[in-house]
């Protein structure tokens, strides 16, 4: 199989994450629930994993580094802490559903700043635009749908200017584009575990610059004679046992971004996007969604003129590629470009996609849209 | 003997003991002892007696001395202190 859906889950990961995963079933039970070795081991191995990430992200607090079940679950926190009923909250027009659907649930009124694709100046000016009198801001850093990498730090710094808190979605930017806790001058960041930290799925982060509120209650291994949640992190935003052996995984993928460099693995990708944009660019029945150097991650979508996208990825898959066709769980991003009524084909990279498997998936995805197979 | 700084949670005995070692201290991270804390399950850190002066210096500057301060005798027991 030729694996480009990395933006869904990064399915190759570094030979450490399987065994540090194995180590910690056989050796590990659960941190901060006893003084013998298993719990001990438990508990420097998930300290250890806040720390790297802390030094991915140029974090200070390793207390203030949440882990999470997913992107999704860390959105939801950060959310449901700063959005309330009525709260004006401006979004970009790239947000996916684990950003819009918490926030309707909120009863939150979304105002949506549509940029056009691909053009930062267009976004900035929609956000500069809508952000005077909104009581929040949720912002993807990279679209998981077109790949756009949006201002984000220019975003922060509008926010900054008028006070109003910041979340950021780093689903599909965290350990792929520097992440600069301590410049991006949000109250949350919220990523995944299974993406380009490379770690296994069933594990997220939320980086917390404010005081969350607790979405789940139950024990944390402290204060257990109070029964309001503690108020300090992590334990506030971190009821229950932890994903032990996912964390531990986890780990071993954010060394190996720590190793590599996320300018390195970003800029890979974003060649390899580049590469299978100026392919695919030359089929006329096809539309690809491209931006210039430096706008795009390695995530690219395009679509047939008369083929559905869902008989495209049918087809991709019966020659052995991967990729992930509809809406992507982002019926808001296409809208924006205009693709909501088709969906898109979307490939997308990761540090172990070889450069011959992308030509070659470009090449059968050139047949199926010429009708040669 | 030693002294056991209380932390209001293991993260933050972790990070505690952390600081410590990054001084040049060395330090552990324990359950709390039973009765030292007022509210149920805690962690501490605990320090040798000669450098608990010191640790207290360190945790004072770098936000991270939140609990209560007890030497802990060789047979056990344990009194408050103010380092």
């Amino acid at each position: 199989m030729i694996y480009l859906d990395s933006a869904a889950t990064s399915f190759l990961k570094p030979p450490g994450v399987k065994a540090a995963m194995m180590y910690a079933m056989d050796t590990m039970s659960s941190p901060g629930r006893g003084a013998y070795n298993a719990a001990m081991l438990a508990a420097d191995k998930v300290y250890e994993c806040r720390e790297l990430a802390c030094r991915l992200f140029n974090f200070d607090k390793p207390e203030h580094v949440v882990f999470t079940l997913n992107a999704t679950h860390a959105l939801n926190i950060a959310i449901k802490t700063l959005a309330r009923r009525e709260s004006r909250v401006v979004i970009s027009g790239y947000e996916h559903n684990s950003v819009t659907r918490p926030l309707h649930e909120a009863g939150a009124k979304v105002s949506v700043a549509a940029g056009r694709l691909f053009d930062r100046n267009s976004a900035l000016a929609a956000f500069e635009e809508k952000i005077p009198g909104a009581d929040l801001v949720v912002c993807n850093h990279v679209s998981n749908v077109f790949g756009f990498i949006q201002p984000v730090y220019e975003i922060s710094e509008i926010c900054s200017r008028f006070g109003v808190p910041l979340i950021i979605d780093a689903s599909q930017s965290a350990g792929i584009e520097e992440l600069d806790a301590e410049r991006l001058n949000a109250d949350f960041i919220a990523m995944p575990g299974h993406k380009g930290l490379l770690g296994p799925q069933g594990t997220g982060i939320l980086l917390c610059k404010a005081q969350p509120a607790p979405l789940i209650s139950g024990g944390t291994g402290s204060e257990s004679i109070i029964q309001s949640m503690p108020e300090y992190l992590p334990d506030r935003a971190e009821a229950g046992t932890h994903n032990v052996v996912g964390i531990s995984g986890l780990c071993e993928g954010i060394r190996y971004v720590l190793g590599k460099g996320v300018n390195k693995i970003g800029g890979y990708e974003a060649e390899l996007c580049g590469t299978a944009a100026e392919r695919l660019s030359r089929v006329p029945s096809l539309e690809v969604f491209c931006g210039k150097a430096g706008v795009q991650a390695g995530v690219l979508s395009f679509r047939h003129a008369s083929i559905d996208c869902e008989a495209f990825c049918e087809k991709l898959g019966s020659h052995g590629i991967a990729a992930r066709c509809g809406l992507h769980c982002a019926p808001l991003a296409h809208k924006t470009v205009g693709t909501d009524k088709t969906g898109t084909v979307r490939i997308s990279f990761s540090p172990f996609t070889q450069r011959r498997q992308v030509i070659h998936a470009c090449t059968v995805i050139e047949k199926i849209a010429n009708g040669e197979i | 003997m030693r002294y056991v700084f209380m932390c209001r949670s293991l993260t933050y005995a972790q990070s505690a003991a952390r600081m410590l070692e990054k001084n040049a201290i060395s330090a552990s991270v324990k359950k709390a002892p039973a009765g030292l804390s007022g509210s149920g399950c805690s962690y501490s850190v605990s320090v040798s007696y000669m450098k608990g002066t010191a640790a207290a210096g360190v945790l004072h500057r770098e936000g991270l001395l939140q609990g209560k301060v007890f030497l802990q005798r060789d047979d056990g027991s344990h009194t408050e202190v103010i380092l």
